[in-house]
């Protein structure tokens, strides 16, 4: 529910300073201001519902002021007990920083070995390789406009299946992969921890020449891009009819 | 006895220059015969690469279309004959115009839109333009990217075979001839051809539609 604003008090809390510690569990209102003078904390600008919950009533040592015509009444007063001191207030995030653990140098799982492993992931990619089988993709190819097949390169595979790469990709069935670099992956997936890439790729092909083609989630397989031969239906056409099983 | 006609034509399309060895308008049997046995090879070289069933060679067209490219430059070159005496040069084809006719005759014929803008280059005036243009308009499959008189052409022999149609289509994309692609009877099979692709293969396309 909003806020009413019109009948709003001011509430302020006050906390000693050596019990600052105990603002962690509210640290993340981030509606919160807070200031300090020499003794204390001060925090403002609380909610009614933050006002009420029982993570703000669990803090110990806590004041509750409410301020009115510049005075500071403590909680459920009619007596003000001072003047509103005038404070430079900063946001709760800016005021009470978190800080990390350093790191640490006595860590002696270097030796530790990361299995590579491809994972599904959200964004979405571009299909650029199609994997189809020489029939799916030769009903379309052989009668096929020319201006489609001139910017892909392909090639033959077992006999049976066709890889096409290039954009864009032909209107055939198959089994689609998107491009990383020289990775080759299965579409809607890509490596685990995306900092291995660059090693992963030295560590398969060091000469840096070839294709990471990723079969599926377990296999990969290292194409040379001087095997890809330009799609036309005249390579098609010769490349199945000398292939040793008719089709 | 040398071989003028076949050494032009193969150097024609291996090569794809023309180079006259002579001036000489007229050729042996045996040279035309070579030309005939190198353009059907050539033809069944060029065929693999066509869609759907490629029609069989039609050798006689193939002759006639090498014929019609080498007389043109001949005429360009060395001139002594009047302009009356050019329709008789370079008859018009007189056998049936079917798909096979116009792939076979387009192996060579396709250098005539080059070799008539050379013509022009040279005399604007010229009536062998319009000899080389009437064939161009009867072959327009050869003539895509040259500007014809795009109403009296006619495309039944076209569309009546589908290897014919898809390679007419290929071409006008390939040369991206704007004034064919807008032909109400092409419009269409050339969109279909791009697909949803048309703004990577052919801007042009789409931006000129979007002015009408």
């Amino acid at each position: 529910m909003a806020e009413d604003t019109s009948n709003h008090l001011v509430y302020w809390m006050q906390l000693d300073l050596v019990h600052k510690d105990y603002l962690a569990q509210i640290r993340h209102w981030d509606n919160l201001k807070i200031a300090a003078d020499e003794q204390s904390i001060w925090v403002k600008d609380f909610t009614t519902s933050q006002l009420e919950s029982i993570v703000l009533k669990s803090i110990p040592f806590t004041h509750l002021y409410y301020c009115k015509d510049n005075l500071l009444f403590p909680k459920s007063s009619l007596l003000p007990v001072g003047k509103q001191p005038a404070f430079l207030w900063t946001p709760i995030e800016r005021a009470l920083p978190v800080t990390l653990q350093g790191f640490n140098h006595n860590f002696f799982g270097i030796q530790q070995q990361q299995a590579l492993r491809l994972a599904p992931i959200e964004e979405e990619q571009k299909v650029t390789v199609l994997l189809a089988t020489v029939q799916d993709a030769g009903n379309y190819i052989l009668n096929a406009p020319s201006i489609r097949l001139q910017q892909l390169k392909w090639i033959f595979i077992n006999n049976k299946d066709a890889l096409i790469i290039g954009e864009p990709v032909l209107p055939v069935n198959g089994r689609s992969y998107w491009q990383k670099g020289r990775f080759i992956f299965p579409v809607g997936y890509a490596f685990e921890f995306t900092v291995l890439e660059k090693i992963a790729a030295q560590q398969i092909d060091s000469t840096g020449t070839h294709l990471i083609w990723w079969i599926d989630e377990a296999s990969y397989c290292l194409l040379h891009p001087d095997v890809l031969q330009p799609l036309s239906i005249a390579s098609w056409r010769q490349t199945i009819s000398n292939s040793p099983h008719k089709i | 006895m040398p071989y003028h006609f076949y050494n032009t034509i193969s150097q024609l399309r291996q090569n794809e220059e023309l180079v006259l060895y002579d001036r000489v308008l007229h050729f042996s049997e045996e040279d035309e015969q070579l030309v005939k046995d190198f353009l059907k090879i050539e033809y069944e070289t060029e065929s693999l690469n066509y869609p759907f069933t490629p029609p069989s060679c039609n050798a006689a067209a193939a002759l006639w279309g090498a014929k019609t490219v080498y007389t043109a430059c001949q005429l360009i070159l060395y001139r002594e004959n009047k302009e009356a005496e050019l329709p008789l040069l370079l008859p018009v084809y007189n056998n049936e115009m079917d798909a096979a006719a116009i792939l076979s005759a387009d192996l060579c014929l396709r250098f005539l839109p080059q070799a008539l803008q050379q013509t022009k280059n040279i005399d604007p005036d010229d009536a062998l333009i319009a000899v080389l243009e009437n064939h161009l308009q009867q072959w327009h499959y050869s003539g895509i990217g040259y500007v014809l008189n795009a109403a009296t052409v006619n495309f039944d022999t076209v569309f009546a075979n589908e290897c014919m149609q898809q390679l007419y289509i290929d071409r006008v994309i390939q040369k991206k001839d704007m004034q064919r692609a807008m032909l109400p009877l092409l419009q269409k099979k050339i969109t279909a051809a791009m697909g949803i692709y048309s703004a990577t293969f052919w801007k042009e396309l789409n931006s000129d539609k979007t002015h009408e």
